[in-house]
Parts: C-alpha cells; sequence; structure tokens
C-alpha cells in the first residue's frame, strides 16, 4: 500500500488586511480570529525538526505576507532547503517589503496570487484590496533572476458573476505579465450564499 | 496501526490517512495548535475536536500544543493516536464524516482547476 508523503500548512498569522464576505473571520459566530502571528522560535524550531514534502504558508483566517517577519522566516526555510508554497492577496506592504522578497530564492517555491477580478472588480469580493499595490508585488515576483524565480507562478482567479467576463482578459494578462500559470475557478462560496442585487455593480453575501 | 484504505470505518474516506491519494496537509494554527486537516481549521470546529476527545479523557489541548510539544513527539500522543485509530474505529469527531464522506464528489472547483477544464464549459 503506498503511503503518500504528505505537506504541512502553516498560519504564519491570523491577520488579514481584507474583508471577504465569505471568508472564515467574517462569518464566523464567535469570531475569534485575532490570535496574532505564530512564534518565529516556532516557526523555525519546526523547520528544524520537521521534513515535510513541502511546507505550504497559507492562511485559515491570515494571510501570511502580514506576519511582521514573513521574510526572515522564508529565508530560513530557504536556506534549510525546504520546499514552499505561498498562497497570498497579495495587496498592501510596501515596496521595501518587496525589495525584501526580491532578494530570497523561490526557485523551490510555488508562489501564487490569488487575484478575483481586474482592476475594476477584483475589490468586489476582496475587500480592501489596492490593485496598485498588488502590481508592486507582481511585478518584483516577476522580475527575479531566472536562478531565483518561483518554480511556479500562479495567478489564481475565482470565478464570480461580477468578474466572469474578464477571464480571458486576466489570463491574457498573467501570461504577459509573466505567470507561468493561470487558474480560473468556480467559486464554490457562491453557489448558496451569493446573490445579486441592484444594478449589478453591487453584490451582497448573506 | 495497521490498515488500509479498504478497512476505513463505515461512512469514511479520510483524506488524513497516508494511504489517501487526495491526501490533505496538516495544519499548523497560528493558535499554536496542531491539527489533522484544513477542516479544524477554524477555532469553532477545532473546539468541536477538543470537546470529543475531552469526553473520552483526552486531553487534545495539551496534546496538540506546539509551544509545549515538539511535531514528533505530538504525532505520539494520545490525541494524535486517537485520530489516527478514529479512522479505522469510527471514534471520531462528526466533522471528520461530513467533511470525508465516501459519497462526497469532487466540488466544480476541482474539476475547473485546469485551465482546458473550465474553457470547455464555456
Amino acid at each position: 500500500m503506498e503511503q503518500y508523503k504528505h505537506s504541512l500548512e502553516i498560519e504564519l498569522t491570523s491577520k488579514c488586511t481584507l474583508q471577504c464576505p465569505a471568508c472564515s473571520r467574517m462569518t464566523s459566530t464567535n469570531r475569534v480570529w485575532d490570535s496574532g502571528d505564530m512564534d518565529i522560535d516556532v516557526v523555525k524550531r519546526i523547520c528544524d525538526e520537521t521534513d515535510y514534502k513541502r511546507y505550504l504558508f497559507v492562511g485559515c483566517y491570515g494571510d501570511v505576507i502580514y506576519h511582521p517577519r514573513f521574510v526572515e522566516i522564508c529565508k530560513y526555510y530557504q536556506d534549510a532547503g525546504k520546499k514552499l508554497l505561498v498562497h497570498t492577496n497579495g495587496s498592501l506592504k510596501p515596496q521595501k517589503f518587496w525589495d525584501q522578497m526580491a532578494e530570497l530564492d523561490w526557485s523551490k517555491t510555488w508562489f501564487t496570487f490569488s487575484i478575483d477580478g481586474l482592476k475594476d472588480t477584483n475589490h468586489n469580493y476582496r475587500v480592501n484590496t489596492k490593485w496598485d499595490t498588488i502590481m508592486r508585488g507582481i511585478e518584483t515576483m516577476t522580475s527575479l533572476p531566472e536562478d531565483r524565480a518561483p518554480a511556479k507562478l500562479t495567478w489564481k482567479y475565482l470565478v464570480f458573476p461580477f468578474n466572469e467576463h474578464q477571464v480571458n482578459e486576466a489570463r491574457t494578462m498573467a501570461m504577459d505579465l509573466g505567470f507561468t500559470e493561470f487558474e480560473a475557478l468556480k467559486s464554490l462560496r457562491s453557489a448558496a450564499t451569493y446573490y445579486e442585487q441592484g444594478n449589478g455593480d453591487k453584490f451582497v453575501w448573506k | 496501526m495497521s490498515g488500509n484504505n479498504e478497512n476505513f470505518a463505515p461512512g469514511l474516506m479520510p483524506r488524513c490517512s497516508k494511504h489517501s491519494e487526495r491526501r490533505l496537509p496538516e495544519v499548523l494554527s497560528a493558535t499554536g495548535y496542531l491539527k489533522p486537516c484544513c477542516y479544524y481549521s477554524t477555532s469553532e470546529e477545532f473546539e468541536q475536536l477538543v470537546e470529543y476527545f475531552k469526553d473520552r479523557g483526552i486531553d487534545a489541548i495539551g496534546d496538540l500544543d506546539v509551544n509545549k510539544n515538539a511535531i514528533p513527539e505530538i504525532k505520539k500522543s494520545a490525541t494524535w493516536k486517537a485520530i489516527q485509530e478514529g479512522i479505522y474505529n469510527g471514534n471520531l469527531p462528526k466533522m471528520c464524516f461530513r467533511k470525508c464522506s465516501p459519497d462526497e464528489t469532487l466540488p466544480s472547483t476541482i474539476e475547473a482547476k485546469n485551465w482546458e477544464a473550465y474553457d470547455g464549459k464555456g
């Protein structure tokens, strides 16, 4: 019987600047999400004491780039030869942050920007995102030297009624920008909880 | 622990099993607990797991705390062993049966993950 070596998903922080309507932090009845940042010493110890196939820096309640020492954590894991996967909305970090990110070796990392639309629609679901700051991150990650570029750089696009017409344009844009992959996924979250209201520009979750 | 994917507990097709082709990652939450999968990521679901084992005399909070235990030690804890054995004896919280039922079909998002698949659906 084959045994599948598995990965470890690490929620480095419970912080997120966004307010995506169907996120657990918005729908949770007891709203317990502000548990802060994972202690850096614990994060490093986990790197030292384990040998998972891949370490997934993604979030349940949080987005990993908002951990105040995210760059340092990534460097520690990369220096240890670990394979990483990063998922982020990519928004609201300053140029200084991306400059530091540009110094690292992402060659063993699958890096994903979750962007559900274009400049005029991404914020419909991903409330509070700032398009220009996302582009800042994308420009950084697509401009790395080949030997330090992410093994996979993905634009992940959740398809909603408000952005369905832009999928082709986004895919073209992703390829032009230098992404290696474009994933369009119909949102599971839209099925039971989503409806359109008013003139089509406003969407409400219930 | 013994077993394979042919003798899982009735009503269960667990994706935390080392025999699962669709194996989910283990999860370490910002709260500092190692969890068997992302379905216990949120605090509400995790509380259900903690209460379930508390009723059976097992201290999941103490066992799964990475601030107190190394991950290799957590894997030897009573809670982790109970979860692994529960795959076969069925002694697991209801959440496990809801999220990892053999009747569950892959969501459309998985099917649409490849662009070509999505494209074909127009």
